[in-house]
């Protein structure tokens, strides 16, 4: 299953960059950190990733039935596909940054 | 010169992105952050504690303003990318980007020109067209061409006040860079001297591993599912820029920023050393000269705009991950001696009116 958590993953990664995208336009310190006329790239960047995480996360479900139905099948033991080096654990940075710093 | 041959496997830059650097660093921001936040409710006014929180919001402000701004552009970059692996066969792209001759140079600029691939973005399509056979010489003319002449960068010039003109002068050196390095990147035969081979995506896209086995998958699924994993494959190397740049900014002294007090060059420098640490989109550059138009010389406004289009702190990163260091070297001192030559040319012709 080590693939498909991988997939869920990186689902709630794009997830979260997506919201906290969009949370700065909802609490207005967009402006704190670029000029607000380019908010509007900003707001559909960060619905762009809200989608994208919906797509990714609906590949992991149908990739779990599969899993149940041919059970034991190879897809689950390739751990060397793209996702394994997502390096996603950066994309805290950017939240840490927004949360700790003022 | 010849086509690139495909690369059989992929290899992400887990280097660079992998192992305990993460934690470290995770670990130090936090620590920052905490000590910036108990500084800040502790009410002191020492020097040091002074000191310590400009600092911090200045690497704060700095940090979020490269990855807020490069976002878009990368997710773009993506998604322009993925269309590329899915809907291009090879000999489609390469029927227009191969070889080494003038004329696939200027075809890469026209693809810079209409595609959506500024600032980062232009990196992921390069590198999708080299994996398909495109010459290095087109693939390295869209990349460069592309923060300075995309459809978004060139509207957001015209429709700004009073910025036509800068927007005009980038627009043109944009293509003047992108033609000369192109064209200087032709005459080398051997691609594997001047790019990573080993880091260009999977033939069939990067999803294909991924949609392995799950059968008939439309390609607009296929499309979604290449760009996300290629967005998050070059986002660590867009917080990392991000933690770079915004360092730097907390470390240089304040009197460095633009407006820069003292002669001509030492403005010009100053512009041109901001440009590259603050890493702004194309966009961004724009609305920082408009808002400094009143307090900023006419030098230091062209050197921010020509610099930083082509050469900063992300773009660096970004184009190592396909360039080798080399050919890098070659792409910063060419960016920085063309924008300084641009801005005499354009002195001794009285500016820009």
């Amino acid at each position: 299953m080590k693939r498909n958590a991988r997939i869920k993953f990186s689902a709630l990664a794009l997830a979260v960059l997506g919201l906290f995208q969009l949370s700065l336009i909802w609490d207005g310190r967009l402006a704190d950190y670029v000029d607000p006329r380019q908010g509007i790239l900003v707001f559909l960047t960060g619905l762009g990733c809200v989608i994208l995480a919906q797509v990714v996360l609906s590949t992991a479900g149908k990739r779990s039935t599969n899993t149940v139905e041919n059970d034991g099948h190879k897809e689950d033991s390739d751990a060397e596909g793209s996702w394994k080096s997502a390096g996603l654990i950066w994309l805290v940075v950017p939240l840490m940054v927004f949360l700790l710093f003022r | 010169m010849d086509s690139l041959p495909s690369a059989s496997k992929y290899h992400a830059s887990s280097r660079t992105t992998g192992g305990s650097l993460p934690l470290l660093v995770i670990a130090a921001v936090a620590l920052a952050g905490i000590l910036s936040r108990i500084l800040e409710s502790s009410g002191g006014n020492a020097t040091w504690m002074t000191a310590f929180l400009d600092s911090a919001h200045r690497f704060s402000v700095g940090f979020e303003r490269i990855f807020l701004e490069t976002a878009p552009f990368l997710l773009l970059g993506a998604f322009t990318s993925a269309v590329v692996a899915h809907l291009f066969t090879d000999a489609d792209i390469q029927a227009l980007f191969k070889g080494g001759t003038l004329g696939s140079v200027i075809f890469g600029i026209l693809a810079a020109v209409i595609l959506p691939v500024g600032d980062g973005g232009s990196a992921l399509v390069a590198r999708q067209l080299l994996r398909k056979g495109a010459g290095v010489p087109a693939a390295a003319a869209l990349m460069a061409a592309g923060p300075g002449v995309t459809l978004i960068a060139t509207g957001a010039g015209l429709g700004a006040t009073g910025m036509a003109g800068l927007a005009g002068l980038r627009f043109a050196t944009a293509i003047i860079l992108a033609l000369v390095f192109g064209l200087i990147l032709a005459q080398e035969s051997e691609p594997k001297r001047i790019i990573k081979v080993g880091n260009l995506p999977t033939v069939g896209g990067d999803s294909a591993s991924l949609l392995e086995g799950e059968g008939q998958v439309s390609k607009a699924k296929a499309i979604v599912l290449t760009a996300s994993i290629e967005f998050l494959e070059w986002m660590p190397l867009l917080v990392i820029a991000a933690l770079l740049g915004g360092l730097l900014q907390a470390l240089i002294p304040g009197g460095w920023n633009p407006p820069v007090s003292g002669s001509g060059a030492w403005q010009n420098a100053g512009s041109g050393l901001w440009a590259m640490l603050t890493a702004q989109s194309a966009v961004g550059d724009l609305h920082t000269v408009q808002n400094g138009l009143s307090s900023w010389s006419a030098g230091a406004q062209r050197i921010y705009l020509l610099v930083g289009m082509a050469v900063d702190v992300k773009l660096i990163l970004f184009y190592g991950r396909i360039f080798r260091f080399k050919v890098l070297l070659y792409w910063i001192l060419l960016s920085l001696s063309l924008s300084l030559m641009a801005g005499l040319v354009i002195e001794s012709f009285g500016g820009l009116s």
